[in-house]
């Protein structure tokens, strides 16, 4: 903390129970610079109300008639969660406690934890300083435990503002659209090169052009990559097309071309990866022969769409992606016990490119949590489960599993000492058909756990190509571009 | 794009110099509102770029060293190897500074256009991928403006500095 900052005054609210916590907590931040208001009259707007929310509170109506009065006053509410997580997924207050029980989902949940530094965690989401920031920190124990909306309504702002902080939906950084589309033709007239001017010319031409639009401000940075993998990308699926002619400059030239614009893409590559790939993208089982214009087309524009795929996943990860079929995506159930390992897991998993929800990635802005939980099992193929005596005892973990198999996910149980505590094993009995063998992570095994999973995650080659053809850009641009084939003929 | 692989070591889609970040924001300091750097390490690193700035462009007077880093950050972008990003980052910072002090009434260019300083910041956000209109830009800007009552401020204005008004 630095010691200027002014830190906005607080205000507690606690069931009985919960004194001995409050006062511990009400002492920490005295110590450090925070203002208790006892008075509700000496409360600013900005003012923050710390709710300690516990069992004994959710039971006691003189704590919720208490938030109610709070709740008139315009005090930002920061719920100070003192229950196992589990709790806050069960169904909320739906009498006169509702009301104030929304009014509390929107605002910022901090767990404590039993660590010893858990106040800080508290200390840092009052600092007003950036109060956007803080719970953005990878690590830092804080959890989106109710719905958050820190950026919307929690922190106070111009009344004006509220209703525009709505995404626009605009796609960023860049839209998969059909002006993209003109690269095929431009690679598809080198068939018939003008012996003049040579086979390149119209594209380094406009090559050219995009690279001075890339260096203006509020240019399109993008453009000139897309030209390029596409451009590149339809050649390397056409060698079979007559007129088709490479020297081996031309492939040298191609593979460091792609790999450059991939890279500006999000993507990044070895050395000869690149020509690979692309030799193993055109064998997947595609129904047309690789001999016609057509043909060619489909393959790029299934190649554009896995490469704007990669793009997504590397702007939400903010690191680059390897160039590979994306896996099946899926779902880490763990409990709080076992959180190292499902960090290490998913670490590894993320680092291969698998594309895994858990609860620390998966909990959007604004989105109850149970809505969160429920969106993100069914979007899986795969529920992993991290099948310790801990998350045998767990509820929370309990239901993401049951959620899964009624959902028709595959679960892959991960057993960290060989075997799979009764109770779970009596749920996944209920569903034996939905079970894969279990993963065992004994020391020995757990360095090589990573890829037993991402190896039952992998997509077979026609599931890979079901996958690219059933993304939503894909029959549209087929389509544009089949429009644009038959107007040029 | 023949040039030699140089591999950035940013985040996709490209993230920010850090030193960059506070060279901007000490050049807005210091032409918009007249405060030169006090701190020792600001000083030897505006020094240093200044420096570094005049020796890759010998012979030239530099009027202007921000709109010259600006044009720098923009012809790397010529190699696809380096940051699409770190351009509107550079602009971003500097010219939010820039309304921040403006809006403070710590500027000594209180009396321009607004939009001279909304527009380059409402591209370096569009590139960021935030599109925002100038009111909702000011009224953003306007969140991050001290609320307290300058010495300046309460030179230029006896009663309540401008922001007081968009944070109530």
């Amino acid at each position: 903390m630095t010691p200027a900052i002014a830190l906005p005054s607080v205000c507690l609210v606690f069931a009985e129970e919960d004194s001995e916590e409050a006062r511990r907590v009400s002492t920490f931040l005295t110590t450090h610079g925070v203002s208790i208001s006892q008075q509700p009259a000496e409360v600013m707007q900005t003012a923050r109300l710390l709710v300690l929310l516990s069992p004994h509170a959710m039971k006691s109506e003189l704590f919720w008639r208490s938030l109610a009065d709070w709740k008139e006053r315009q005090v930002v509410p920061m719920v100070v969660c003192l229950m196992p997580k589990a709790e806050l997924y069960r169904d909320p207050p739906a009498d006169w406690r509702h009301e104030t029980w929304v009014w509390l989902k929107v605002n910022v949940a901090v767990e404590l934890s039993a660590e010893t530094d858990r106040y800080v965690t508290l200390l840092r989401a009052l600092d007003p300083q950036d109060p956007k920031q803080w719970w953005w920190n990878a690590g830092d124990a804080v959890e989106l435990g109710l719905a958050v909306d820190v950026l919307g309504v929690g922190i106070p702002r111009p009344a004006t503002l509220r209703k525009a902080s709505s995404p626009t939906g605009e796609p960023y950084p860049f839209a998969l659209d059909e002006s993209l589309l003109s690269a095929c033709g431009v690679a598809s007239d080198r068939l018939t090169p003008d012996d003049t001017s040579g086979r390149d010319a119209p594209y380094l031409a406009l090559c050219e052009i995009l690279l001075q639009l890339r260096r203006k401000p509020n240019g399109e940075p993008y453009k000139l990559p897309w030209f390029i993998l596409i451009y590149r990308a339809w050649l390397s699926f056409a060698a079979q097309l007559p007129g088709f002619a490479y020297s081996e400059q031309d492939v040298i030239q191609a593979e460091r071309e792609l790999r450059q614009a991939l890279f500006a893409l999000g993507v990044g590559t070895d050395a000869s990866e690149v020509p690979a790939f692309l030799e193993a993208f055109a064998n997947l089982p595609w129904t047309a022969s690789p001999s016609t214009l057509a043909a060619v087309d489909e393959r790029t524009i299934a190649f554009m769409v896995l490469v704007h795929h990669l793009t997504q996943a590397a702007l939400a990860r903010t690191q680059r992606m390897r160039l590979r079929h994306p896996s099946c995506p899926c779902f880490v159930s763990y409990a709080r016990p076992d959180e190292g390992f499902a960090r290490e897991l998913v670490a590894n998993l993320e680092a291969k490119g698998a594309d895994v929800w858990w609860d620390l990635n998966s909990i959007t802005l604004g989105t109850p949590l149970g809505g969160s939980l429920r969106s993100a099992v069914g979007d899986a193929r795969f529920l992993l489960l991290v099948a310790t005596p801990a998350a045998d005892k767990s509820p929370y973990v309990r239901l993401e599993v049951e959620t899964a198999i009624r959902q028709g996910l595959r679960v892959v149980p991960i057993s960290l000492d060989g075997q799979v505590p009764a109770g779970l094993q009596s749920l996944l009995d209920s569903a034996p058909d939905t079970i894969e063998p279990i993963i065992s992570a004994i020391d020995s095994e757990r360095a090589s756990a990573p890829t037993s999973v991402l190896a039952r995650l992998e997509r077979s080659p026609s599931e890979q190509l079901r996958w690219l053809q059933s993304q939503a850009p894909y029959q549209y641009l087929r389509k544009q571009l089949a429009q644009a084939r038959a107007s040029l003929a | 794009m023949n040039e030699t692989p140089k591999l950035d070591n940013v985040s996709f889609p490209g993230g920010y110099d850090i030193t960059d970040i506070i060279v901007a924001v000490k050049l807005a300091e210091m032409l918009y509102a007249g405060n030169m750097p006090t701190g020792e390490v600001e000083q030897v690193i505006v020094q240093r770029f200044l420096g570094e700035l005049t020796a890759r462009h010998p012979g030239i007077a530099i009027s202007d060293p921000v709109q010259l880093r600006a044009q720098e950050l923009l012809d790397e972008r010529r190699s696809l190897l380096n940051s699409h990003l770190k351009f509107s980052w550079f602009c971003l910072a500097h010219w939010v500074y820039v309304l921040v002090t403006v809006r403070s009434s710590l500027s000594l260019s209180e009396h321009v256009d607004l939009s001279t300083f909304l527009t380059p910041v409402r591209g370096a956000l569009l590139e960021l991928g935030v599109r925002v209109s100038e009111e909702e830009c000011l009224a953003e800007v306007d969140r991050f403006v001290p609320a307290a009552v300058t010495p300046r401020s309460s030179l230029v204005f006896s009663t309540t500095p401008p922001c007081a008004g968009a944070k109530s």
